[in-house]
């Protein structure tokens, strides 16, 4: 009798653990929100193995999308906004803006800013590239999105992923996540978005433009290039010192011939360690409760918005540039979309397009020039927001 | 000699430094008359002094003085040094009770606020210029009314009465629009953003653009003279130029090895030199394959 009694309660016992068990599990949380991001997860990591759309990024995204997308029961301290958790605290690192200007360390460490220097004046190409971002803060304010919010997702124009999340960490935190994969959705998307747009703007003529051949950049002036190009823009935008400092930084170590090992490591494994960080993190950010709202879309429409404008800014500053310019120093207006950073997939749409139109005709060391500058642009746009909009 | 010179400048620099922190801290807040407000660790309601960090580094206030007189030591507390309770950290608020007691712990000074309607802050030195000092009149102050250092409407700082005692907190009690919401109103359509920020951006990128030029001009005109010199100097090294261009497939192999090695780091690092090594074929039975593999068995 005490047995049967023992065994009762026994089963009992475990079916109550086993019920317990069962709440917790994902099929018992799982809602309609996670299973659609759970798709776009899938979706980003497809794209990135099939089409290799950015796969140094979208694998980490995707991959981040299905971790953050796993239901749970509240409370079980797995999540990435709960406190004290594996994944918040390397959510912090985006929270806090720490991983953007390491980023940018490595960027600077990768990036050679002779083509640039040898033509200095696709500087201003970079410029005027960064028109997208502001003309999407336009309709941004006028579609209802706060000042504040209207910056954060103006900046997804810059084209440069590091930015928008240091920015929109700032300025808007609880739309980070939808800001940092719309930069990067449509930063792997440039070679989809940019070229009608380069089309409808250039003539047949004007996309057979050669340009002279860069000249030799001296070792001396690629020194010169970090130290001067931060001391006047970061005294202009002192609010962009995280990312212009390290940004700068990382090229002087590559440049200054004596810091091989740093540079190699700031440009190699560090610039790894820190992509796969903030991919896993932004994606597994975009649980479906804070990402599946109208707002998203409106971020995703404003992004797409954002890119077409920056294009239009730096193929128009190009042509109306060219009617100042002699006849053999002319810019092909081609290069001008690759003012919007997306190093260097903007100007590997420039390089497409114009060897479509002229078989001999090389852009891409021309294109480098804008696209690097699109880099120093965005950072400079990004501090400017962040001083006027800011605290 | 140089070493010391190091020393000392960091030294001069550390010691700016921490000066520079204690000169962020202010006198926020004071409330004379104690009715029923704000108690101290006591359960006693007596007037106190508020400190604020405005500055971004905590600041260890142990040493520094509080005076209502001058000069006058009888009227000065010295904050006791080596309490770790004295360290205010950035943007927070500490509290002094002002109960004239010197037996009641670090936060309670050995004046009192009614006495002469002045209060100072002093460094560790307690000489020279005060840190931060406000003036009182003793008699106008009312039960429970603090004064404290408050944005008037032209923006400027003023030590006046508030609306509310706000110990440990902000005396900026009044809602405050954000800046970027002042900005919206200002700027509902963006326009006067976009001008302002894309002039910054393009004058920035202009600025380098033109120091970028000259140092090219600059730069070009270097390698042209220099080049120019060299050919009037030496004929014999253009000759010699000349020849080399002439390179034999082995030499342009033996280039292409040595940049694959460089590229690769394989190669010795030095600054535009390639260091063409002889690779010394060594055989010897002991490091050959043949005699470590076991010999396949003869079957005939």
């Amino acid at each position: 009798m005490l047995a049967e009694v023992s065994n009762t309660g026994f089963l009992e016992f475990m079916g109550n653990n086993i019920r317990e068990f069962i709440s917790f599990t994902g099929f018992a949380n799982v809602t309609w929100g996670h299973l659609a991001m759970i798709l776009v997860g899938c979706f980003f990591i497809f794209l990135a193995i099939r089409y290799k759309f950015e796969p140094m990024l979208l694998v980490p995204i995707g991959f981040g999308i299905l971790v953050g997308n796993i239901p749970f029961y509240p409370g079980m301290e797995v999540g990435i906004y709960e406190d004290g958790t594996v994944l918040n605290y390397l959510y912090f690192g985006v929270v806090k803006g720490i991983y953007p200007p390491l980023i940018f360390l490595g960027i600077g460490a990768l990036t050679d800013f002779s083509a640039l220097i040898s033509n200095p004046k696709l500087m201003t190409v970079g410029a005027a590239a960064q028109l997208g971002i502001f003309g999407a803060y336009i309709i941004a304010l006028q579609l209802g999105y706060t000042a504040a919010e209207s910056g954060a997702i103006a900046i997804i124009g810059g084209a440069d992923g590091p930015t928008a999340i240091f920015l929109s960490s700032k300025l808007a935190p609880d739309m980070m996540g939808a800001i940092a994969i719309s930069a990067y959705s449509y930063m792997a998307l440039v070679p989809l978005i940019q070229p009608p747009v380069m089309r409808l703007l250039t003539t047949k003529k004007e996309r057979l433009i050669r340009m002279k051949p860069p000249r030799p950049v001296s070792q001396l002036e690629k020194i010169l290039f970090p130290i001067i190009g931060l001391l006047l823009t970061a005294f202009l935008v002192p609010s962009g010192l995280p990312l212009l400092g390290m940004l700068f930084l990382g090229n002087l170590l590559r440049e200054s011939g004596v810091t091989r090992r740093l540079a190699t490591t700031a440009g190699g494994p560090l610039i790894d360690i820190v992509t796969i960080l903030i991919g896993l993190t932004v994606g597994a950010s975009t649980q479906a409760t804070t990402f599946l709202t109208p707002k998203s879309l409106g971020i995703f429409f404003l992004g797409a918005i954002s890119f077409v404008i920056a294009t239009f800014g730096g193929v128009m500053y190009v042509k109306i540039l060219n009617l100042f310019l002699k006849p053999g120093n002319k810019i092909n207006p081609l290069i001008g979309n690759a003012g919007v950073s997306a190093v260097p997939a903007a100007a590997r749409v420039s390089q497409d397009m114009g060897i479509k139109y002229d078989r001999t005709n090389y852009l891409l060391m021309h294109a480098m020039g804008p696209n690097v500058a699109g880099v120093i642009g965005s950072a400079v746009a990004a501090g400017v927001l962040l001083g006027f909009l800011g605290g | 000699m140089k070493k010391f010179t190091v020393l000392g400048i960091f030294l001069l620099l550390a010691t700016v430094g921490l000066a520079q922190n204690i000169r962020d801290v202010r006198i926020n807040e004071i409330l004379v008359k104690n009715v029923d407000n704000y108690e101290d660790d006591y359960g006693k309601r007596i007037g106190w002094i508020e400190l604020y960090n405005t500055g971004h580094a905590k600041v260890n206030l142990g040493g520094a003085y509080l005076t209502v007189k001058r000069g006058d030591k009888t009227l000065t507390y010295r904050i006791p040094k080596g309490d770790a309770r004295t360290v205010l950290g950035p943007q927070d608020y500490m509290i002094f009770f002002c109960d004239g007691s010197s037996t009641k712990g670090v936060f309670h000074t050995n004046f009192t606020l009614d006495q002469t309607g002045f209060i100072a802050l002093l460094d560790a030195s307690g000489k020279g210029a005060a840190i931060d000092s406000v003036s009182y009149n003793v008699a106008d102050q009312e039960p429970d009314i603090s004064m404290g250092r408050i944005e008037d409407a032209d923006g400027n700082i003023v030590f006046t009465k508030l609306s509310m005692t706000t110990p440990r907190a902000t005396n900026e009690v009044a809602e405050k629009v954000p800046h970027h919401e002042m900005f919206r109103q200002m700027d509902p359509t963006g326009i006067g953003m976009t001008i302002t920020a894309m002039s910054v951006v393009f004058t920035a990128l202009i600025c380098l653009y033109l120091v970028f030029r000259t140092l090219g001009k600059l730069s070009m005109r270097l390698t042209r003279s220099k080049g120019t010199q060299d050919k009037a100097t030496d004929k014999s090294a253009t000759i010699a130029a000349k020849q080399g261009s002439e390179l034999t497939s082995d030499e342009i192999a033996a280039i292409g090895m040595a940049l694959y090695q460089y590229e690769n780091d394989l190669h010795d690092i030095e600054s535009t030199v390639l260091t063409f090594n002889r690779t010394a074929k060594a055989y010897s039975p002991w490091s050959s394959k043949i005699y470590g593999l076991r010999q396949l068995p003869n079957k005939k």
